[in-house]
């Protein structure tokens, strides 16, 4: 791991308001400092809507920010837009890719947008197709593109310039595991190899826990806890997460709050449904939803009761008897050692997914 | 800066041309509907007319005027063109003596002191001449005539040019206020259109020969001060200096072709490349209001997908970007308005069996006007780029918009109130057209109506554009 202390990013006071269009102004980002240091990989974890993007968009310069200022390399974003803009590749969430155009057109024209022109244009192209594997496919339209593949271009595009700085926002959301193994993969090439500083966002507590070097933890547009992963679960102790799946999605509230009296060493229950699809939930969601319940690989329809406990696998069997005696079917169980979902649970109340 | 400027350029264009629907709708569209409408309404032969003689109602109301003491009566001249010399068959109407000017100048027109002309135009216009102008307005609203054409009492009056002469009184009404009225039955665009274009070409040659030949004149006696004697005081000099100017016999032109010359018969009236110019005319406009939509919308659809911010955090200024966007749709308008243009230009042709100039002969003229209108409807595209927040909002307001702006325009026939159409972009382009098919190259005011609008379109659509990327 690089561990150089110069800043990539140095944000201060950051603040975005919105107004709605019934005039109400909406605080998304609560004045947020924070700084990235160079060659490290920065993961900011929050829930949806947390102001995960909206932050990352002002740093970024897409967003003007309502207060505050950010620097990159030690340009600022609001004074020398250009001069810091030419040091930041971005990998948006979406596939921001021309679908009519070739993987290699695509690159061709970004890279120019990045001020690359000529051979030096055409080097870094192969190059990012060598990188991304993609050259035996480099002519065909993007339109024709598996959604992986899709993601490695619109990685690619990012990284055409050599830029200090990557931000990648949700680069895995919606695909296989095959390739969210290869993209993760790939944040590390870009450390270890190239250098680079990686500003990852994502709302799976596992990617950022794999990945980061450190990470910073929003909620409702504020930093709630910035560290690497040892500093932020030491915050919460030695609790143990039980994470005990059951077929009923609506368990009685009193089995929860039972739970919570009778069972020595528990100081937070949760119960939470896994959403059908299309109840005010896609596919890709309702995936992420199953992957940050990792192993329990929850179906659809099923309730979650999180349980955080000092001692958790001593409390586990009163548990399962109480909810027994609630005649609810137990479905799978797993223990979990202190991680950044009990940390977020811990600081806020409330689990990762909610 | 450039280099960027070019690939969005490029990355626009070319995918544009990649989108079949989109090229059908830029070019085929247009080019099918006037052709279309060319076939049905004019025929596909030269001189062969598929449609019958248009039912038009003449209220000569024009009290002639005294031109170097010889009386002249344009409006009885106009008269005499679209009827031969003589009222149309209508029973009951009052034939109106044709041209009152005896000229010694010009043979054909001596002998029993009326003009007997024998043009095509008679072929063309089924004529009625009335005396009372509400009748003639009635007689169009109830479907009897298809328009009607009122000259006004003091048509010759403004029509004469003013020359300072010793010794002879001109007239002192103001030539501004001269028009030939056309009511024309909204139902009927068609016709309507060539009826307005006959009278307005018929004005226009009054208007530009008169002036031409009254600079001569002016110019003659200013050099020569015995020639303004000779003008003051000699009958028989004046009335030569009087047939020089034009009266029914000058040539009521279209793009170079003669539709109507009263000497010469052999010349018919070229209906198909009149209609082409009508109708394509105002598909051009139209079309192209359609097309810059086209290409400005890629802007909305590019913030949707997400490509446009990913572009704006690249170190590209805003002004590139848009102006990017602002010249690839720029040059897919110019492109489609000067290929239909051209297409027509070569159907009449083909048709006529010779070369139709259907847009006139001045090419600076024609590149003036058609960059003028692309530079208008791609400002009106941003505007709305700007107004939409989705390109399914873009397509509704645009059509609104378009349609409107048609409507006001005179883009589907029928001709608004003047004050309403002036707000139209596609009235100002459409009139630049026609005017360039008429042979006449007075379009600086069009081409700075249209310049104005999209400077103002232009304005307000960034404006609004970049408060909804912040939003």
């Amino acid at each position: 791991m690089n561990s150089n202390h110069v800043p990539m990013v140095e944000a201060t006071g950051l603040k975005k308001v919105f107004t709605t269009r019934d005039g109400k102004r909406v605080e998304a980002v609560k004045g947020v400092d924070l700084t990235i240091r160079k060659g490290e990989i920065f993961s900011l974890l929050g829930p949806n809507g947390a102001g995960k993007t909206t932050c990352i968009s002002m740093i970024s310069g897409l967003l003007e920010p309502t207060e505050g200022d950010a620097r990159i390399g030690g340009h600022s974003i609001t004074r020398e837009p250009m001069e810091a803009k030419a040091l930041l590749g971005v990998v948006p969430q979406e596939i921001a890719l021309y679908t009519q155009l070739t993987a290699r057109q695509n690159l061709e024209f970004f890279g120019r947008m990045y001020g690359l022109g000529g051979r030096e244009l055409s080097r870094r192209v192969d190059e990012v197709l060598d990188f991304i594997d993609l050259k035996d496919r480099q002519n065909d339209r993007v339109e024709t593109f598996s959604g992986g593949m899709k993601r490695r271009v619109n990685i690619g595009v990012g990284l055409l310039h050599r830029p200090q700085l990557v931000y990648m926002d949700e680069p895995t959301v919606g695909i296989d595991p095959q390739n969210r193994r290869r993209i993760l993969d790939t944040v590390f090439r870009l450390r270890d190899e190239y250098g680079m500083t990686v500003l990852y966002t994502t709302h799976l507590m596992e990617e950022a826990q794999e990945l980061s070097d450190r990470v910073g933890i929003i909620d409702h547009g504020e930093i709630i806890a910035l560290g690497t992963q040892g500093e932020l679960t030491q915050q919460v102790g030695e609790e143990d997460r039980l994470m005990i799946g059951v077929t009923k999605p609506l368990v009685n509230p009193d089995l929860l709050e039972t739970i919570r009296q009778q069972v020595p060493d528990v100081t937070h229950v949760d119960f939470d449904t896994v959403q059908p699809a299309g109840a005010g939930q896609t596919d890709d969601e309702a995936a992420d939803a199953g992957s940050s319940s990792s192993v329990i690989a929850l179906r659809q329809g099923m309730g979650l009761i999180t349980v955080l406990a000092r001692r958790g696998r001593r409390a586990l069997p009163r548990i399962l008897n109480l909810i027994e005696q609630y005649e609810t079917e137990v479905y799978s169980v797993e223990v979990r050692e202190p991680d950044l979902e009990a940390v977020f649970l811990h600081l806020t109340g409330r689990a990762l997914r909610d | 800066m450039w280099s960027k400027l070019g690939a969005i350029v490029w990355k626009d264009l070319y995918t544009t041309f990649r989108d079949r629907n989109l090229l059908l709708m830029m070019f085929a569209a247009p080019l099918a509907i006037s052709v279309i409408v060319g076939s049905v309404f004019g025929g596909q032969s030269t001189g062969g007319f598929s449609i019958e003689a248009i039912p038009v109602a003449v209220v000569n109301q024009d009290e002639g005027t005294d031109l170097f003491g010889q009386p002249s009566n344009f409006g009885a001249d106009f008269v005499a063109v679209v009827t031969g010399g003589e009222a149309g068959s209508n029973a009951g109407a009052e034939p109106v003596p044709a041209a009152t000017t005896p000229c010694p100048l010009l043979d054909d027109t001596v002998g029993d002191g009326s003009a007997q002309f024998s043009g095509s135009l008679t072929d063309l216009f089924q004529v009625t001449l009335l005396e009372d102008s509400e009748a003639a307005r009635t007689g169009v609203d109830d479907g009897t005539y298809t328009a009607a054409i009122i000259i006004p009492a003091d048509f010759s009056a403004q029509m004469s040019p003013d020359i300072d002469v010793p010794g002879i009184a001109q007239s002192e009404a103001d030539a501004a206020a001269t028009q030939i009225e056309v009511y024309a039955n909204a139902g009927r665009t068609i016709s309507g259109s060539i009826v307005r274009s006959v009278v307005a070409g018929y004005v226009n040659t009054l208007l530009t020969g008169n002036i031409t030949i009254g600079a001569t004149i002016s110019s003659l006696i200013d050099a020569n001060p015995a020639v303004a004697m000779l003008a003051g005081n000699n009958a028989e000099a004046n009335a030569v200096l009087g047939c020089g100017f034009i009266g029914g016999l000058g040539t009521v032109s279209l793009g170079g072709q003669s539709i109507a010359n009263p000497q010469a018969e052999e010349d018919e009236p070229n209906l198909f490349a009149l209609i082409l110019v009508t109708t394509g005319a105002a598909q051009a406009v139209l079309f192209a209001l359609f097309a810059a939509q086209g290409g400005i919308i890629s802007v909305v659809e590019e913030r949707r997908a997400g490509t446009l911010p990913r572009l704006l955090t690249t170190p590209t200024p805003r002004t590139v970007l848009i102006g990017g966007k602002f010249t690839a749709t720029l040059v897919m308008v110019i492109l489609q308005m000067s290929i239909l243009l051209l297409a027509l230009l070569v159907i009449a042709s083909v048709n006529a069996g010779e070369i139709v100039w259907l847009w006139g002969t001045n090419p600076l003229a024609l590149v003036g006007i058609v960059l003028a209108t692309s530079l208008a409807v791609c400002g009106m595209g941003i505007l709305i780029a700007g107004i939409a927040r989705t390109p399914e909002q873009v397509g509704t307001l645009g059509t609104i918009i378009n349609m409107a702006l048609g409507v006001a325009g005179g883009a589907f026939g029928f001709a608004p109130p003047i004050p309403v159409a002036y707000f139209s972009l596609i009235y100002w382009g459409v009139d630049g057209l026609n005017k360039l098919g008429q042979g006449n190259v007075d379009i600086a005011l069009n081409i700075a109506a249209l310049l104005g609008q999209a400077a103002l379109f232009f304005i307000v659509g960034i404006f609004l554009f970049n408060r909804r990327v912040e939003a």
